[in-house]
């Protein structure tokens, strides 16, 4: 396997993690319907719980992995360099500040306390982890703008995947009923809708800077044909996202219609999950140049 | 209404942000300038060969060597990464005529490695 794939790799399952947690706490906090965030973070849990462990699990591999790639060596020559990564390199600062904040991420589901707070702390935790991983980004070289543009890009990438992923776990796993679908599934679908619309405007921007003007690049590069195929991967979702919003929503009070428009949801779960992974290849893809 | 309002907004500010910064297709370092540069013939030696990188790059795992055709290195002591982090120089010692190959590895501050070659020839006098 390539160092970028191996970097992809790891990289790929924190970034879920990241994402999923502060989508999903979003979620529970300011889209499920009134009153029902404690219920909501309670089906949350689980979840959190699994996604914090992969979290502290998965950040050490990607200091050792992109340590290994800095160096051009082997993942067991690279132990030496560590300390060194971590106290001299941009990467290892961000490292540095990320793995505790991943540790309060892992810790914090784990914890007794009110629900509300509990799901506030994790989500300004999860969307601190990641603003870090936009500093660590490609963004990174070309300033603070881009820097900001990737962050706004991630957040709102977070914002719709915890939509979808909150709305199936409230009614799938949590149980809170056929009233609260009928509530929450506009609210979801409203969110789907600007937040796809900053995915496009803040991607548009990313791929201008990554790819120049030139359309050719989206085929001839490697960063330009990963591009493509995360572009029709979460089209496949939008797409899946319009037949719920266009066909089912208007008689999502009928049993039938909530049956299919959650199943079309967590198809579009694990979807999205494979189009953040395409994110992390891309992440760790060279620009074309 | 609302929905309308933050695109509006969204886009203005990428807009923005696209006319203010210029159009720089980095990430990752990769050189923008070299000297002396790929394929150049020099009439005199240089003192030293410097490449100036199109984004920061660490100090950690720099390096930069000029090899002579006989494969033996031609550098004097350890590259240096210059204070704006975009150059990368070393010193090198009085050179024959001859082709020279420069490789560098560098890391960007993105974390990314790239590396590369080329050559440049010092010609001979007379």
């Amino acid at each position: 396997m390539t160092q970028i794939g191996e970097r992809a790799l790891v990289a790929w399952p924190l970034l879920v993690a990241e994402t999923l947690m502060f989508g999903t706490a979003a979620f529970a906090l300011l889209l499920a319907p009134d009153t029902q965030c404690e219920e909501m973070a309670n089906a949350l849990t689980p979840l959190w719980r699994g996604l914090g462990l992969m979290a502290v699990v998965f950040s050490p591999c990607v200091l050792l992995v992109g340590t290994a790639n800095m160096g051009d060596v082997s993942l067991r020559a690279a132990i030496p360099f560590l300390p060194q990564v971590l106290r001299e390199t941009h990467f290892g600062h961000v490292w540095s500040w990320s793995f505790p904040l991943t540790m309060a991420l892992a810790i914090m589901p784990w914890t007794r306390g009110r629900g509300q707070l509990k799901t506030a702390m994790l989500g300004c935790v999860a969307c601190a982890l990641l603003l870090l991983v936009s500093f660590s980004s490609h963004a990174i070289d070309r300033g603070t703008s881009a820097v900001i543009v990737y962050f706004i890009h991630e957040v709102a990438a977070a914002l719709w995947v915890g939509a979808i992923l909150g709305l199936w776990f409230g009614a799938a796993r949590g149980k809170l009923g056929s009233d609260w679908v009928v509530k929450a599934a506009p609210r979801v679908s409203g969110v789907a809708g600007w937040t796809v619309t900053i995915l496009i405007l803040s991607g548009l921007y990313t791929a201008y800077y990554s790819l120049g003007a030139d359309p050719h690049r989206l085929v001839d590069a490697a960063y330009g044909r990963t591009l493509v195929y995360k572009v029709c991967a979460a089209m496949l979702v939008l797409l899946i996202g319009a037949y719920n919003r266009y066909w089912l929503m208007p008689t999502v009070s009928e049993a039938s219609a909530q049956e299919s428009l959650l199943r079309n949801v967590g198809v579009e779960s694990v979807l999205l999950v494979g189009v953040l992974g395409l994110a992390a290849l891309l992440a760790n893809t060279p620009p074309a140049h | 209404m609302k929905t309308f309002t933050l695109s509006i907004f969204g886009a203005s500010v990428l807009l923005a942000a696209i006319v203010i910064e210029a159009p720089v297709a980095s990430a990752h370092s990769f050189p923008e300038q070299e000297t002396p540069s790929a394929g150049q013939q020099l009439s005199a030696p240089p003192s030293e060969v410097t490449i100036t990188f199109d984004a920061p790059i660490e100090k950690v795992f720099a390096k930069l060597e000029v090899i002579g055709a006989d494969g033996k290195p031609a550098t004097i002591g350890s590259p240096e990464v210059g204070a704006s982090a975009l150059t990368l120089s070393v010193k090198v010692a009085a050179l024959k005529p001859g082709d020279y190959t420069v490789k560098w590895g560098v890391v960007c501050i993105d974390s990314h490695h790239t590396e590369g070659s080329y050559v440049f020839t010092v010609a001979g006098g007379g």
